[in-house]
């Protein structure tokens, strides 16, 4: 018989790494508190590894949420066979309508194997929550972000994989921290020996501190097309040149030039997305920009909701142009400043 | 081509699947309907020509001050 304390409706998988959470926990805890209505007594975050006793503690005094901790001897890295097969034993038994796991590189790891483990439905990319009396409605992006579907879990349990930045914690609510309780767990790992994590040694000074990003996404077609882009940056002063994910990874640009949510977050000025789809993972990482100008060839493309202003052509020709129309506009108000013309008028 | 020989030899094995509870159970979510996003911004679509497009967008970036000036120097207002 299971004891009242050990029922939960929401359990909530921490992310963590170096010793410090990821940030994506208090989305999780702030998506478990909106599942629930609020209310941090039903649910209960669980957090794996060796030194987890201070995450462990911060995530409670922060959230207001019970928290376990199962420290793991010899877990000092993430690891996706030790979340799978220590998760689905802790949760197996346990009658958990909802289990949130981060879109982070670790969740969409580990949780939809744990939820073929526990033979539960599984929702990656969750982005939106909405409530219909007593229906939630989980929303996703689909086809690049320029549809939405509406998913629902009609019985049964749900693993949910919910993406970083969509729900936010308030930061100024005041809770009664959480209980902290500890468990012990062991793992002897079989297929798969993590040897250890190194961090990068990316530095986003330069976009993070730029007034103008000009960012660059699949739609530039080639690698040559990045000239354009640079070009383009020139015409603004503090300015820096970015990428979305693929960009990135093709080598096109440098890692440490990726906006998105496994890149890094920038509020400039002036945000100009060039060739950008607008998928959830690089929009997360610029909604804080003041200004924004997207330039795609598709008319639908996602960005566009993102934009001040929709310019719908090929950067490829429209670059170009722009170069060209800026540098008239110089010329124009250069002759007008020029000496000897200042009843010129225009 | 060989092995495109060989493998047109090979016998196909079916899998039927079954359509019971059980089954479907083992994929429980459902998609309930699809939507278009929400803008979260105005988005103004500008029109016209690329050249006419590439103007306004000038002047619009112009009027907020947004570019180098000739001499290098940030428009921007200090503090």
């Amino acid at each position: 018989m299971k004891s009242q304390a050990e029922r939960y409706n929401t359990v909530v998988i921490a992310a963590h790494a170096n010793g410090r959470l990821l940030p994506e926990t208090f989305d999780l805890a702030a998506f478990a508190l909106k599942l629930n209505d609020g209310c941090p007594r039903s649910i209960r975050i669980l957090i794996l590894g060796e030194a987890i006793d201070g995450p462990a503690v911060e995530i409670a005094e922060k959230t207001g949420i019970d928290v376990k901790g199962i420290v793991i001897a010899g877990l000092r890295n993430y690891s996706s066979e030790a979340y799978r097969q220590i998760l689905a034993r802790e949760l197996e038994a346990k009658e958990v309508a909802y289990i949130c796991a981060p879109h982070n590189s670790q969740g969409t790891d580990y949780a939809p194997a744990l939820a073929a483990s526990l033979n539960s439905a599984c929702i990656s990319g969750i982005t939106g929550l909405l409530k219909n009396g007593e229906d939630l409605i989980f929303q996703k992006d689909v086809f690049g972000g320029k549809i939405k579907a509406n998913m629902a879990v009609p019985v049964g349990q749900a693993v949910l994989i919910v993406q970083p930045g969509s729900f936010r914690l308030d930061s100024g609510r005041k809770v009664a921290p959480g209980r902290v309780t500890w468990s012990t767990a062991r793992h002897t790992p079989k297929r798969l020996h993590v040897l250890g994590i190194r961090q990068s040694e990316a530095d986003f000074a330069d976009i993070t501190a730029a007034r103008v990003v000009v960012a660059a996404g699949n739609g530039i077609g080639e690698q040559e097309n990045m000239a354009l882009i640079n070009e383009l940056a020139t015409l603004f002063s503090k300015s820096a040149v970015a990428g979305t994910r693929i960009v990135c990874d093709r080598g096109w640009l440098p890692l440490n030039r990726q906006v998105g949510v496994t890149g890094v977050s920038v509020s400039p000025a002036l945000y100009i997305a060039c060739g950008v789809s607008g998928a959830t993972q690089h929009v997360m990482g610029m909604r804080g920009a003041g200004f924004v100008v997207a330039i795609n060839t598709d008319s639908h493309a996602a960005i566009f909701n993102e934009a001040d202003i929709c310019i719908v052509e090929d950067i490829r020709i429209f670059i170009p142009l722009l170069l060209e129309a800026w540098q008239q506009r110089h010329n124009k108000n250069a002759v007008h400043q020029a000496p000897g013309n200042e009843e010129s008028g225009g | 081509l060989s092995n495109l020989l060989r493998a047109n030899k090979q016998e196909i094995e079916s899998i039927v699947l079954k359509n019971d509870d059980n089954e479907r159970q083992r994929f429980p979510e459902v998609m309930v309907s699809m939507v278009m996003p929400q803008k979260v911004r105005a988005g103004r679509h500008i029109e016209g020509t690329a050249m006419e497009k590439a103007k306004k967008l000038v002047s619009i970036l112009d009027a907020k001050a947004l570019f180098k000036t000739p001499a290098g120097i940030n428009n921007e207002e200090p503090g």
